[in-house]
């Protein structure tokens, strides 16, 4: 491990560790069973994934009302579309995908009425994450995070947090690899220079 | 290196994307740059405590709802709606066979061996027969017409139908000859024929027509339908595209360009109750009606020696009348009495001369 950058020698992230899968059925039995008639299933598969779709809405919709109409508008769409996911597809990107798609036609929707600074909104930022377990320096850097440009937090909380590949967040965002690659390290550098 | 390239190498050294050579310097530079191993230091500081915060934050988060599931549709034709549409490929297999399906019962019917037998009697009604001479009476198109005024100059003729409703003349053919309800949304069809030129007056529309003979005119749809008119009463088939006229003893078969020489004219003859078929062969006989006057030569139509008339007999398609039937007579010559025997009823008679 290089000691000065914390990576491993020829390439990867040692610190990059995939979270164990769930216990249960994979995601795909769960998707089968659903399809074939089974939809108590799929309340397994909103809960493995409600907190996930829940964060990447947050970054485009401060609102905790909104956020949760949205979340149940992106698991009713998966519901309903279920069966045009590709058999043996990961569900994770597709839902991401599904969201992110959601969040994307609700800003073009209310875009004329609101605006993006619009103080009303964004008024309520620091209390967005206003979590009893955060610390001030948690807030602090929430409250930064909230700042960045919405899909420049959202590929910085994929790829940083939930460990996300870009090539796996170029199919979720429709966006090429380098161009996410140069968002997500920008986005750090401005995420850094505001924290410190 | 210099500080800006480590910068710029930075966000790839991180991800471990640039090859050893090149690392080898950018560590180097770190190493001995305090400046920039402050920047690495505190982008790693950062992206550990994005991490670190978000998994707390995480953690914190409130548990999931229970989904709201969508009502499931207990009508059967609705959930088959949903599963149609719940996928691109069930639709496009369901448009695919609907679109075969309107192709397939909705072309047309061959024409070989089909028999039309078109009649156009004075109350203008039009009577049609196909196939076996079965009588198909279209008595929309009869009401259609509520006058009928024939009348005829030098060498000019002209057959008028007036409908108090929409419809006329191009709706009795589109009718009757495209099978499809058409309406033109005319209260007047006139059509008139001039030596020389046919005119077909549909409203606002005037076509002109080819032309077969002065007496009669060719009105072609699509190339399968005829219309010929005769002062004194004619009788069109089309079989197979080509047109058979019979008018007074005159049996002709018009081949598509051809010109007819009309052997008769001034005389009235009576349609025998027949099937159309058998009328076809049994042809019309010339009767005598004796309330009537006989026709006048110059209210007849010109004979065909007539200037303006053409008489020729070329293109062999005129067909030589039966020895067995009755010469056509001169105009203004009384027929034998024997032949009025075939009368079963008078209001058969084709077309009355206005006289």
């Amino acid at each position: 491990v290089n000691e000065f950058t914390g990576n491993a020698p020829g390439g990867g992230s040692p610190q990059r560790v995939r979270s164990a899968p769930a216990p249960g059925p994979s995601d795909a039995e769960l998707v089968d069973l659903v399809l074939a008639g089974d939809r108590s299933k799929f309340q397994v598969l909103f809960d493995r994934y409600y907190r996930l779709v829940r964060m990447a809405i947050r970054n485009f919709v401060r609102l905790q009302e909104k956020t949760e109409d949205l979340c149940q508008d992106v698991f009713l769409k998966a519901f309903c579309h279920l069966g045009t996911l590709r058999k043996g597809a990961a569900f994770k990107p597709w839902i991401l995908r599904i969201a992110f798609s959601t969040c994307v036609d609700d800003r073009r929707r209310r875009r004329p009425q609101e605006s993006p600074f619009d103080p009303d909104v964004h008024g309520q930022i620091a209390d967005s994450h206003d979590e009893p377990m955060t610390t001030g320096e948690d807030r602090r850097l929430l409250q930064a995070f909230e700042r960045l440009r919405p899909l420049d937090g959202l590929i910085l909380w994929l790829h940083y947090v939930e460990e996300m590949t870009f090539p796996e967040l170029g199919s979720i965002l429709d966006s090429s690899e380098n161009s996410l690659r140069q968002r997500a390290f920008r986005a750090l550098q401005t995420l850094r220079k505001d924290v410190s | 290196m210099n500080c800006r390239e480590f910068e710029e190498l930075l966000g790839p050294a991180l991800e471990g994307e640039i090859l050893p050579p090149q690392m080898a310097q950018w560590d180097a530079h770190g190493a001995s740059c305090g400046q920039c191993r402050l920047l690495l230091a505190s982008t790693r500081t950062t992206r550990t405590r994005l991490r670190e915060t978000f998994e707390r934050l995480g953690a914190s988060q409130p548990k999931a709802p229970a989904f709201r599931f969508p009502p499931v549709s207990s009508s059967p034709f609705l959930s088959f709606l949903n599963w149609l549409f719940s996928s691109p490929r069930p639709a496009l297999c369901f448009v695919l066979i609907l679109v075969c399906a309107l192709l397939w019962f909705g072309r047309a019917a061959p024409p070989t061996g089909h028999r039309r037998t078109v009649e156009l009697d004075r109350h203008a009604a039009w009577k049609v027969s196909e196939g076996t001479a079965q009588t198909i009476p279209t008595a929309p198109v009869a009401a259609a017409f509520s006058e009928l005024t024939w009348f005829r100059s030098g060498a000019s003729a002209a057959l008028h139908l007036e409908s108090p409703t929409a419809g006329g003349l191009g709706y009795a053919l589109a009718h009757l000859f495209l099978r499809t309800p058409a309406s033109f949304g005319v209260s007047s069809t006139a059509f008139e024929l001039h030596s020389g030129v046919a005119h077909l007056h549909i409203a606002e529309r005037q076509d002109e027509l080819p032309i077969v003979t002065p007496h009669v005119r060719l009105i072609t749809f699509g190339g399968t339908i005829a219309l010929a008119v005769h002062p004194e009463g004619t009788l069109l088939e089309m079989v197979d595209g080509t047109m058979i006229l019979a008018s007074g003893t005159d049996r002709l078969r018009i081949e598509p360009g051809r010109r007819w020489l009309p052997g008769v004219s001034g005389r009235r003859f009576l349609l025998h109750e027949k099937s159309l078929e058998d009328l076809w062969y049994a042809g019309f006989r010339e009767i005598r009606d004796p309330a009537a006057k006989p026709l006048e030569p110059e209210r007849g139509i010109p004979d065909p020696g007539s200037p303006g008339i053409e008489a020729s007999t070329d293109q062999g398609n005129l067909l030589v009348p039966d020895q067995d039937r009755p010469e056509p007579a001169a105009a203004g010559q009384t027929v034998e009495p024997a032949a009025a025997e075939e009368i079963h009823n008078p209001e058969e008679v084709f077309f009355h001369d206005e006289g």
